[in-house]
């Protein structure tokens, strides 16, 4: 219990996927402009990590990692150089769920997310941590945690990164940092500040 | 610095001026040579015959753009009309500004006089819109929005004014006189009279109006604030009080129909306070369209360079480039500030120190609006931040250490807004 | 007639437009409003003004910092002669101290007013005050010893990125000084880091050793071993009440004085410029997590657990945080119910990482830097929480 809950905080805080790994940034920059849709994006991809995290865990134990195949009498297989392809398979499939799920129950936060809800399937944050479960060896219920964790860490900081790009509308940014420039600034500025985290061992 | 308590609520306490019981009569301004008359233009039409260079007006006569009707005022002198220049306002409303050289003797037009034996809304609407205290009676007549309740106003809405009040306490009889006018020509019968409660302790007399008393701080006599007061709500985004059946009207206005009514004349003369530079008050009464120029001349102020001339009070009040300005229908006071008592703006951003959320008397977060008013993003300020709980008193703007013109910003949203909300329900 | 008047007037034709120096008039600007008010002025309501001004505001709170400057000085010169083993009397203590604090202090009004300069000459807006403060706020967190461009690199950091990018004073959203000491702390860990201080050495008054270091009560208390209490241990180290909560101790320059920062917290809340909501939930935060972490505490735990939550508020920079850099408006939310949720997790999460993470003997800094990034979602949680409650307008 204890573990998982090291877990849980190391993945959401200490090593925050977005701003200690700096995963997921392309849809982070683009779409937090507003808290509505920072938040709606951020749930659908804490959703799609919880269920794909783990289901990626079943395929690559079941299915993919050396010797995964002896239930099917294969045990001298080793798929692990597939896993990516089925990795985001997984994800891609996972995303139509929750593309279908959200167009049928809000129309506003779905044309807000507009094509960055497709984009999901790409995310990287959604396939760093499938991979990341892999390299650290986490058994079923750590992934389970772990997907969990770094989704709400993923949506804190993407939540807090809208926010205060609304403070920021009252600021006067040199020409030459106008959009993305200043976005990255604020980013790093925030990963200083998670930096408060880091170092914490449980 | 004001003194705040500690911890405290650090809000600047002001009180509007309360006269006492001994009026001081205002001194009359002599009538100037020349006066100078705003009419509202009608665009897309002509200007009328009468309201042409050389045209001759007699005292009380009507004069309007259309010579069918439309807005109109009264002229106040008798005399000969010198000149006729476009004049816009404030929000880009169009006036004709009529400049007429005056004559010493008073030759009155009598076609008032026949219409005082019965009252109408018409002859309010065609006399009285341009009379000291002004109100806009064509309101009264609109079929899509009618009016039930008339407010009538006595406090005055800026700090150091007493124009409204001294009208109010003077001339009680006249005003009651008008009150009953005002019944029997729009045959409404909730009229509420509005004043500062402290100055009517000791009246005991009748009145045919159903009188409230409103605190005496600031900003509690503004028509805003009454309005919350009397109908415990505030106006709705792009409402304006016809649209929720209430009219207001300032005691003056309605001092000056029950004044023309038993006399037969349209009073020209409005009453207004004068604030000289050391802060002493004068009451004078000056024909509607004197230059202020001759006022402050006859009270000895002296104008320097960078001196300013505000027409209103010190919270809410609009400066003026030239003391050729005419004294207007609704020119409560004129502030004359020394050019080292002018306090200067700056253009800082907010620093969020709070000191506005200390003072606003509605409870609006003003260091959160004022950041999207000044982002241009009114809408959100509407609908997140309380824009329309304001009651433009300007005491956030008096307390801005950054010294921000929110009041302005506040103007200036709300009449975006409102012509926002116009253009669309145009294109509907 | 006034001389400095006449100087004034006598520039003024280089920086007016078409003049030689027309695009540092913003400096000219500033140099002549310390002197004199500016003679622009504006055709706007109000036509009388409260006499706070953002001038007189960031004014308050350096006079308000000035105190902890002067102690920082004579604790700089006290704590190298008693590394030394000499004694000698006040003034010469003062003198020393001032020739090791107050170069940082000059370097860090050059650097960080030189910015303002170059951004206010550019964008062509008067130099905002905001600068000030946090030209004297930075220095005093930094130990006595840190490198002169050290000092010159924190603090362009700071301004630049910390402030200028985002237009200046006002528009930022994380706390200008705090930011150049954050940078400073990930970038030369070495001299930075909280656990131990450098105190400069002095032979007859003269700089012989750059630095000797010696622990901080904050590295004493988390390094209390399992038998002991962290009170005794801080007790035993020189660390009393007493020298905690006056100040005499080798520490951040001025930043060791718990008395002076809360006659300081104090006055600038009855002036009305600190916000009393934020420095009463900062409180309130450390007491409560304290008090949380007492009640956790077994045999087997850190003796840190047990330490008196009070404690808290005395060692480190806590209290110099809460009074000067919680406070900050611009970076603190906007909304009074957020204003008390951010003290009391800045607080809160100052005790969490003093306690849990062994990287950080401090935590203030970035706590602080941490809420400021919160506090807008902050605000729009108590605005959405107050429309709810809001009465429709029928």
């Amino acid at each position: 219990m204890e573990n998982l809950l090291s877990i849980f905080v190391n993945s959401a805080l200490i090593g925050n996927i977005l701003l200690a790994y700096f995963l997921g940034m392309c849809s982070y920059l683009s779409v937090s402009k507003n808290l509505q849709t920072s938040l709606g994006l951020g749930l659908a991809v804490t959703f799609v990590m919880t269920i794909t995290t783990p289901v990626n865990w079943l395929v690559y134990h079941y299915l993919l990692a050396p010797g995964a195949l002896a239930w099917a009498r294969l045990p001298d297989t080793d798929l692990s150089f597939l896993k990516l392809v089925l990795f985001i398979a997984t994800i891609a499939g996972m995303v139509q769920v929750v593309e279908m799920v959200i167009d049928r129950y809000s129309q506003a936060l779905y044309n807000g997310l507009g094509v960055f809800l497709p984009l999901i399937t790409v995310n990287c944050a959604i396939l760093g941590a499938s991979l990341f479960m892999v390299e650290r060896r986490y058994d079923f219920w750590e992934t389970a945690v772990y997907g969990f964790g770094s989704g709400l860490g993923w949506l804190l900081a993407i939540v807090a990164m809208s926010t205060v790009m609304q403070k920021l509308r009252y600021a006067d940014v040199p020409a030459g940092l106008h959009g993305f420039g200043i976005r990255m600034i604020v980013t790093g500025l925030m990963a200083m500040a998670f930096m408060l985290f880091s170092g914490i061992t449980l | 610095m004001q003194l705040k308590s500690f911890f405290g609520s650090p809000k600047p306490e002001f009180r509007y001026e309360l006269l006492s019981t001994a009026f001081p009569e205002p001194m009359a301004v002599a009538l100037p040579e020349t006066v100078t008359l705003l009419i509202p233009e009608q665009p897309g039409t002509a200007p009328c015959q009468a309201i042409k260079a050389g045209a001759k007006v007699k005292t009380g006569q009507k004069l309007s753009w259309d010579a069918n009707g439309g807005p109109s005022i009264v002229s106040s002198v008798t005399g000969t009309i010198q000149s006729h220049t476009p004049y816009t306002g404030d929000y880009g409303k169009k006036f004709a500004a009529i400049g007429i050289a005056t004559e010493k003797a008073d030759q009155w037009d009598e076609s008032f006089q026949s219409l005082t034996g019965e009252p109408t809304v018409q002859t309010l609407i065609d006399h009285f819109s341009g009379a000291p205290g002004g109100a806009d009676f064509s309101k009264l007549t609109d079929p899509g929005k009618p009016i039930k309740t008339i407010v009538v106003y006595g406090g005055d809405t800026d700090l150091l004014v007493e124009t409204n009040l001294f009208v109010l306490k003077s001339r009680i009889s006249a005003v009651m006189n008008g009150v009953k006018i005002l019944k029997s020509a729009t045959g409404i019968d909730e009229i509420f009279a509005v004043a500062p409660s402290e100055a009517f302790q000791n009246y005991d007399g009748h009145f045919e109006a159903n009188v409230k008393g409103v605190p005496v701080d600031y900003p509690a006599c503004q028509p805003l604030m009454i309005y919350y007061q009397l109908f415990g709500k505030m106006l709705e985004q792009g409402q304006s009080f016809e649209d929720t059946g209430v009219f207001f009207i300032r005691a003056e206005a309605v001092g000056a129909i029950g004044q023309a009514f038993s006399q037969g004349r349209v009073p020209v003369e409005k009453i207004l306070t004068i604030l000289d530079k050391s802060q002493r008050k004068h009451l004078v009464s000056a024909r509607i369209g004197t230059p202020i120029g001759g006022i402050l001349k006859m009270l000895n102020i002296s104008l320097n360079d960078r001196d300013r001339i505000i027409f209103g009070g010190p919270m809410t009040g609009r400066a003026v480039y030239s003391e050729q300005q005419p004294v207007q229908f609704d020119t409560d006071a004129i502030l004359v500030q020394d050019a080292n008592d002018i306090i200067l703006n700056s253009d800082y951003p907010c620093i969020n120190c709070g000191e506005c959320i200390r003072t606003c008397p509605t409870r609006v977060p003003v260091n959160m609006l004022i950041r999207f008013l000044e982002a241009g993003e009114y809408q959100d300020g509407a609908d997140l931040y309380d824009l329309y709980s304001c009651v433009e008193c300007g005491l956030c703007s008096y307390v801005c250490t950054a010294r921000i013109p929110i009041l302005q910003y506040i103007k200036l949203a709300k009449f975006e807004l409102a012509r926002m909300t116009l253009a669309e329900e145009k294109n509907d | 007639m006034n001389p400095i008047q006449n100087f004034f007037d006598k520039q003024r034709k280089h920086f007016e437009p078409g003049g030689r120096l027309a695009p540092w008039e913003p400096f000219y600007e500033a140099m002549e409003r310390v002197f004199f008010a500016s003679p622009e002025t504006s055709p706007q309501a109000p036509h009388c003004r409260d006499s706070l001004s953002v001038q007189r505001y960031m004014m308050l709170v350096i006079i308000m910092v000035l105190p902890c400057l002067l102690f920082g000085i004579y604790n700089a010169g006290y704590q190298s002669f008693k590394a030394a083993g000499q004694s000698a009397d006040v003034w010469t203590m003062l003198w020393f101290g001032a020739k090791i604090v107050m170069p940082l202090v000059i370097i860090s009004y050059i650097f960080g007013f030189g910015w303002e300069i170059i951004f206010s000459a550019v964008r062509k807006h008067p130099i905002s005050e905001g600068v000030f403060v946090s030209a004297m706020l930075f220095p005093l967190t930094l130990p006595p010893t840190t490198p002169w461009w050290q000092a010159a690199i924190g603090i362009s950091f700071g301004v630049v990125i910390g402030k200028e990018v985002f237009g200046g004073t006002g528009r930022n959203f994380l706390n200008p000084a705090l930011t150049g000491r954050a940078f400073l702390y990930f970038a030369y860990p070495v001299q930075m880091s909280g656990d131990a201080v450098w105190i400069v050495v002095c032979q007859n008054g003269n700089r012989i050793v750059d630095a000797i270091s010696s622990a901080t009560p904050l590295a004493v208390a988390s390094t209390v071993k399992a038998s002991g209490t962290a009170e005794t241990a801080l007790t035993q180290a020189g660390y009393s009440i007493q020298t905690l909560f006056i100040g005499l101790y080798p520490d951040s320059i001025g930043a060791s004085s718990v008395v002076l920062c809360i006659i300081g917290a104090v006055v600038l809340m009855i002036w009305g410029v600190a916000s009393y909501r934020i420095i009463l939930g900062d409180i309130f935060g450390v007491l409560s997590v304290g008090y949380l972490l007492n009640l956790l505490a077994n045999d087997g735990s850190m003796p840190y657990f047990s330490m008196n939550p009070w404690y808290h508020l005395l060692i480190g920079g806590t209290a110099f945080g809460f009074a000067f850099m919680t406070t900050d408006p611009v970076s603190a939310p906007d909304t009074h119910a957020a204003r008390w949720v951010y003290g009391y997790l800045i607080g809160a999460l100052t005790v969490i990482i003093r306690v849990f993470n062994p990287a950080f003997p401090e935590g203030i800094m970035l706590a602080i830097l941490f809420m400021n990034i919160f506090a807008p979602l902050l605000d729009q949680i108590a605005v959405k929480v107050k429309l709810k409650k809001r009465i429709a307008n029928v």
